[in-house]
């Protein structure tokens, strides 16, 4: 059961895919809360936590280990 | 390789004398933006591969001041470099450890050059490209990275590939602190991506990666405790591929002005580590010019599959795996944060941004690692 209604979010957010958002419309989507690298320094400063004391960090988008010398 | 497709792109210039007249000319090289933060770590904890302090396991007691500045510099209309320069003043890592012959943790300054470029190649493609200089005692190392970003269905959604190499060379040190001699390892590494406008207030995007680690992947100084009471050297595989999946989803929400965001990142590698990560953030805007942040973290991970605090003999010295350190056992870590932020060009401090943040991270295996921030920036 809770197979499908994952399965089914999946699909609506699959089909809501579909829907164009005209650049006059995205005055939110620009706010910088929205943006993915709203604090790129934040970021870095948490990512070496991780980085250093996490061994399953990095191999999406970064480079995974290396850098550090902590067996990462 | 941007800025030699920069004089390129100078002698060829995109921009129209029509758009010139419009926009304006060229200005060429300059600063847009300097952001400067400055964190400071406190971590507490104890770990099994520490020989510091007078019991096992031992202290993994640290302090860290670290001191980064973001500049961004648009060489043109179509490529933007962005430098990132932090620098880790790491007054005290377990400084009585064996480590500290190096004296790589008594004392220790370690910085990275870390400079992304952009080059808006089309409307709708984009070129990027990654070089990173990283320097500490006793190792030195760097990364080279490319990559392609295109924009589909009028930006709706973006799609985009990218991969790097990196060598790291350094001091190789068994577990009395001797030195070994010098050693490397080498990573590659290789990202797809995409993102998706979900309606006008959401968006969702997710990558995933791959990692191959190949060299001296140990940490030499990290001891491994025997069931009799002594110490071995850590030995791991040569090899390593790392995998990472992850989705996250922004929904900004007009009525009370504010945003959530939530990820999931699901790992696994070759030394045998799965992990799984979620994310939630929350923003509210108090004023147009100031809001607050507060986010929490939950990270599950198993260990490698030859992690041990307390070995059995006989084994063989060389070829047998085993490990103690405790970032490669099994644990969680819970994650926290709050922080305030003022939005640049809102508000009493006009073009300046500020923000301070605390975060604590703690994790079952004996860490806990407090960090408060203070950060400010402007555009130029």
């Amino acid at each position: 059961m809770k197979a499908r209604v994952l399965w089914l979010l999946v699909a609506i957010a699959l089909v809501s895919a579909c829907r164009i958002v005209p650049r006059n419309r995205r005055q939110h989507l620009a706010d910088p809360t929205m943006q993915p690298d709203e604090d790129v320094l934040r970021d870095r400063a948490h990512a070496k936590i991780h980085t250093a004391r996490e061994g399953a960090s990095g191999g999406d988008g970064e480079p995974a280990g290396g850098g550090c010398g902590c067996s990462n | 390789m941007l800025a030699a497709l920069a004089g390129q792109a100078a002698a060829e210039p995109v921009a129209s004398d029509d758009d010139s007249v419009i926009i304006g000319a060229d200005p060429g090289w300059r600063i847009e933006d300097v952001q400067v933060r400055a964190s400071f770590f406190d971590q507490h904890g104890r770990g099994f591969q520490s020989q510091a302090g007078d019991d096992t396991p031992g202290s993994e007691y640290m302090y860290m001041f670290q001191p980064s500045a973001l500049i961004t510099v648009r060489q043109s209309a179509n490529i933007v470099h962005q430098l990132m320069v932090p620098v880790d003043a790491i007054t005290a890592a377990s400084p009585d450890a064996v480590d500290a012959i190096s004296t790589a943790s008594r004392r220790n300054i370690a910085f990275d050059f870390d400079l992304r470029s952009k080059y808006k190649v089309t409307e709708h493609d984009t070129l990027t490209s990654r070089f990173m200089a990283h320097g500490e005692e006793p190792m030195g190392g760097g990364v080279l990275g490319a990559g392609w970003q295109r924009g589909l269905a009028d930006d709706n959604a973006t799609v985009g590939v990218n991969g790097s190499i990196g060598i790291d060379g350094f001091d190789d040190h068994d577990h009395f602190g001797d030195f070994l001699g010098k050693t490397a390892r080498e990573t590659l590494n290789a990202n797809v991506s995409a993102s998706q406008l979900l309606s006008p207030t959401t968006v969702i995007d997710g990558s995933y990666g791959v990692t191959y680690q190949h060299g001296t992947l140990r940490t030499g100084w990290n001891a491994v405790p025997t069931t009799d009471g002594l110490l071995t050297d850590e030995v791991l595989p040569r090899g390593r591929v790392r995998q990472a999946l992850s989705a996250r989803l922004a929904q900004f929400i007009p009525l009370t002005h504010s945003t959530v965001k939530a990820q999931y990142r699901a790992y696994h590698d070759g030394f045998g580590i799965t992990a799984h990560t979620i994310e939630a953030m929350v923003y509210q805007y108090l004023a147009p010019w100031l809001y607050v942040r507060g986010s929490y973290r939950f990270h599950h991970q198993t260990g490698v599959d030859f992690f041990t605090t307390a070995i059995a003999k006989p084994f063989d010295d060389m070829t047998t795996l085993r490990t103690a350190d405790s970032d490669l056992a099994p644990f969680d870590a819970n994650e926290w944060s709050v922080s305030a932020s003022t939005v640049r060009g809102r508000g009493p401090f006009k073009l300046w941004s500020f923000s301070a943040e605390l975060m604590r991270y703690t994790r079952t295996n004996d860490l806990r690692i407090t960090v408060g921030s203070l950060s400010f920036g402007r555009p130029l």
